[in-house]
């Protein structure tokens, strides 16, 4: 054949292809669509309606984006931010904050935010229940009696019992993970704490004292009943595995409003409504959860209109939807419980030294990395613990502020060394930023920053094993809403969180009393007390609060702000 | 025995020291890995007697030797260990994503393949010519972008700039039901099936990441071919065969043919070093393959998926290298095993 000929051939065979391909492109797409039907979840194939249509009704499928999926829906074996973003979705917590504005709690006024948590509250001030919907307190507030809601369903119908609950508390403490650790943390130190009353009624006694996050605890979704019923009539609780384990792996059983019910790992998550929910039926019958690692691509996706919401976009991704840009608007609240901290190692190392810690301090250039290295959002944190959390925060606590000449005579009347690593996540743009603005300062007085780029997973084990001189870390101001349990979690010397090293038995102690006071004004008084010290050597360093940030279909609305910023699905309407 | 048998069994008698210094080589860099996997799985708060009992129960506190062990007994009997991202064994993880991987690279390359053939072919038949010209600017560009990049590129215009492709989430339609599984591949499966609709949008969601890796290969495989032919062009046979009067297109025949063997070699190399290579691909189109897993692996310092992931990309380099080898053999009685 000759080369003219062999070249027409392929040429033809070429423009057959992208025929082809472009023909591909037309006709209608066929979709999948769910409904409740006289109580039952049913699924069809449809043809699709274009995204781009204006005015167009609430899309039957809410399609979040997210960067992986979960590893999981075990209520009691960690899975990280997305497994979070499931669990409140199909489990409920078991109790919740009610949802007020944010002038009650004192933040500046959100964008697109319904309401907020009341995480200002004392004792139960501002809980409203879930899987339990009322409750007694004893005179010495160490025993709670809780009833299980009357019509909390599960998606198989079942009526939520008093040995959900119980039979959830004897898997954590059976597990040992997450679960046992927010029993713990609440007060109740073994399965024998928690008995059955009547198969609606259950006791939790707090043995060593009152504890004053009883409920603020029970608001963390971490902790859910789970529909035994169903467990074992699907056989998932064998004598191998007593714990259903492998059961979670693979879906939820839970009492939330909606179900797991299709989980392929790394690829995505369809969740249907549970049809028994007992606060109704939701707008979004389907959602779907699909992984899609760049945020390019998420943040297209949702202008486009092809997505409905997304979060763990770029700083810059989330600056270019301020102004709306397509179908997304950026929504959330300039102020929460999420800190970005600079974090000084205070047992070895350069900042062993108080007056080392103090310079870093006075050193650090708040309004510019506000301004510059996060574009603004967020606002400058003054305080050890988020001022949401009410009376209890000491606004007045931080002695530092940007003043460079007093770093500079700290750090020579501390004999401090000439050079210090800043370590910090590889993988955040914004932080090298903040490094590049501390290195600047730092050489106005003749130290030498080492920036110490490394990637999440080191970063995390070197927090762990208190390898480092100082880093750029963010953190939760616990999401049990409560200034004493965030003390401990973050300063306490047998906290496993105190990643600076800080052991100070005095300060330790006083933590300790405040975890068995009933709230009032000798608490308040205590932690505020508690608060100077943490601030003035406690090696973790408040820099900004960064607030929430979600890009969002601009027809959404029904954003509620809850301790862990999950959102959850059913409050969602279309407008 | 056969030159052919011979060829087979000498290469495959070498496989077997080449994958067990590649499990211990690939173990072994998997946990010089930096990060703590019992950490990162736990999260940075996790009390010490969770980090300590996750620890034991991975087998992470025995001698690195035993650990090594351990695992190789498991891989004799089919057991990459369990991802803790996915909560699965490796094994089906691997077995639920490869096909996507492969659907990808097969087409990618098909289309490299014939592209480069073809336009190596055409631009050797007149060099200095327009096509041959354009034709080494593409390879230049093709060559100096990395594949990521193409693909960013390709998804901003396309999808973002001129809304012609589908959305980069995957390989169908968000709300798209997959079709009946036999192989994997839905183009494959959907046909099976009789379900056009569902083939028609796993065509649409290939076409991006396939132009992507075929544009970025292509270039190669056009430099190959025009090299060698013009190459060959020049040997004493095809003179001989110019001389004597042989029609153009039938020497265009002997010269394509003898021309084969290099660029075989290069498609073969490529497509084992693409295996790799396409992670980052699958990543930017979140195509849920193989790549996509490894690269959310490794993040996540999941240490079995990780190691599953190189274990199987490596194996099958080494079976194309094999195969690669006995064709050559066989091709070129010159070359000797």
């Amino acid at each position: 054949m000759s080369t003219g000929r062999l070249a027409k051939w392929g040429l033809w065979v070429l423009v057959l292809l992208s025929l082809a391909l472009a023909s591909v492109g037309c006709g209608p797409e066929k979709v999948v669509v769910t409904e409740i039907v006289e109580g039952q979840v049913v699924e069809k194939i449809v043809t699709a309606t274009p995204a781009s249509e204006e005015a167009s009704p609430a899309p039957d499928t809410l399609v979040v984006l997210l960067p992986a999926t979960p590893p999981g829906f075990d209520p009691d074996v960690w899975g990280g931010k997305f497994w979070e973003m499931a669990l409140v979705n199909v489990y409920d917590s078991v109790m919740d904050y009610e949802m007020v504005s944010e002038e009650e709690i004192g933040i500046p006024k959100g964008t697109g935010i319904g309401g907020v948590a009341k995480v200002n509250g004392m004792g139960d001030e501002g809980i409203v229940g879930n899987f339990f919907e009322s409750w007694e307190i004893s005179p010495d507030g160490q025993t709670v009696t809780l009833h299980v809601r009357n019509g909390l369903k599960s998606y198989w119908g079942h009526q939520a019992t008093a040995d959900d609950w119980l039979w959830r508390v004897q898997r954590a403490f059976a597990l040992k993970d997450v679960g046992q650790f927010q029993l713990q943390v609440m007060g109740i130190t073994g399965p024998e704490d928690v008995k059955k009353i009547d198969d609606m009624t259950i006791e939790m006694h707090t043995p060593r004292g009152p504890s004053p996050i009883f409920f603020k605890g029970l608001c963390v979704p971490v902790l859910f009943g789970v529909d035994i019923d169903e467990m074992k009539k699907e056989g998932l609780l064998t004598e191998e595995d007593p714990w259903g384990t492998e059961a979670f792996k693979k879906g939820d059983f839970g009492f939330g409003a909606d179900h797991v019910a299709e989980f392929v790992p790394g690829s995505h998550v369809k969740f249907v409504a549970n049809p028994y929910y007992w606060k109704g039926e939701p707008t979004f019958k389907t959602v779907i959860m699909r992984e899609v690692p760049e945020s390019s691509n998420r943040f297209a996706m949702v202008v486009n209109g092809e997505a409905h919401l997304t979060e763990e976009l770029s700083l810059v991704q989330k600056n270019e939807l301020r102004a709306g840009l397509g179908e997304a608007v950026l929504l959330g609240l300039p102020d929460t419980n999420f800190m970005l901290n600079i974090f000084a190692q205070r047992s070895t190392g350069p900042f062993a030294k108080k007056e080392c810690f103090q310079a870093l301090g006075y050193a650090v250039p708040y309004e510019d990395i506000h301004r510059l290295a996060y574009m603004g959002f967020g606002r400058v944190m003054h305080e050890a613990i988020p001022r949401m959390f009410g009376p209890n925060v000491n606004l007045d606590a931080l002695p530092y502020s940007y003043d460079p000449d007093k770093a500079a005579e700290l750090w020579k009347a501390g004999n401090c060394p000439s050079s210090f690593r800043l370590m910090y996540d590889a993988v955040i743009p914004e932080w090298e930023d903040i490094a590049i603005l501390l290195r600047t300062e730092f050489a106005k007085f003749g130290v030498d920053v080492i920036l110490d780029k490394q990637a999440e997973g080191t970063v995390t084990a070197n927090l762990s094993k208190h390898d480092f001189d100082a880093v750029i870390e963010w953190s939760s101001a616990a999401f049990v809403a409560d200034v004493g349990y965030g003390a401990w979690l973050y300063w306490h010397k047998d906290s496993f969180a105190n990643f600076q090293a800080w052991y100070d038995d005095e300060t330790s102690a006083k933590i300790d009393q405040s975890m068995l006071m009933l709230p009032g004004p000798e608490r308040t008084a205590l932690l505020h007390e508690v608060q100077v010290k943490l601030l003035a050597e406690g090696g973790k360093l408040p820099v900004l609060n960064t607030g929430w940030q979600i890009a969002a279909n601009k027809h959404l609305h029904g954003f509620y702000w809850y301790s862990t910023q999950k959102i959850r699905w059913f409050d969602l309407t279309w407008e | 025995m056969d030159r052919p048998a011979r060829a087979v069994l000498t290469r495959i008698a070498l496989v077997i020291p080449q994958l067990i210094g590649l499990t211990a080589l690939v173990f072994l860099l998997v946990r010089l890995l930096p990060g703590d996997p019992v950490i990162s799985r736990l999260g940075g708060v996790a009390p010490q007697e969770s980090i300590d009992n996750l620890r034991h129960k991975l087998g992470l506190d025995l001698p690195i030797h035993v650990q090594y062990l351990n695992y190789m007994k498991g891989l004799l009997h089919g057991d990459l260990g369990d991802s803790w991202r996915t909560a699965q064994p490796v094994m089906e993880d691997i077995k639920m994503r490869l096909p996507a991987t492969l659907e990808l690279l097969i087409l990618g390359m098909g289309i490299a393949v014939f592209l480069g053939l073809l336009v190596g072919v055409i631009s050797a038949g007149k060099p200095g010519g327009l096509v041959d010209r354009l034709t080494i600017l593409y390879a230049l560009l093709a060559g100096s972008m990395p594949e990521f990049y193409i693909g960013l590129i390709l998804v901003f215009v396309f999808y973002v700039t001129l809304g012609v492709a589908p959305a980069p989430a995957g390989r169908l339609g968000i709300a798209m039901l997959p079709p009946p599984r036999l192989t994997g591949m839905y183009l494959i499966d959907s046909v099976m099936a009789g379900q056009w609709d569902t083939f028609r949008d796993a065509l649409r969601h290939l076409a991006l990441p396939v132009i992507t890796l075929s544009f970025w290969q292509a270039g190669a495989i056009m430099k190959m071919t025009r090299s060698t032919m013009l190459q060959i062009d020049e040997s004493d046979f095809i003179n001989y065969a110019r001389l004597v009067g042989v029609k153009p297109s039938i020497m265009r025949r002997y010269t394509l043919r003898n021309a084969l063997p290099p660029i075989i070699s290069l498609a073969i190399t490529i497509f084992a070093i693409l295996i790799g290579a396409v992670v980052l691909i699958e990543q930017v189109f979140s195509w849920g393959g193989l790549g996509q897993y490894s690269v959310q692996s490794v993040i996540s310092a999941d240490y079995e998926a990780v190691t599953g992931f190189l274990m199987i990309a490596a194996s099958i380099s080494l079976l194309l290298f094999i195969v690669m080898d006995v064709l050559y053999a066989l091709i070129d009685p010159r070359v000797k095993l």
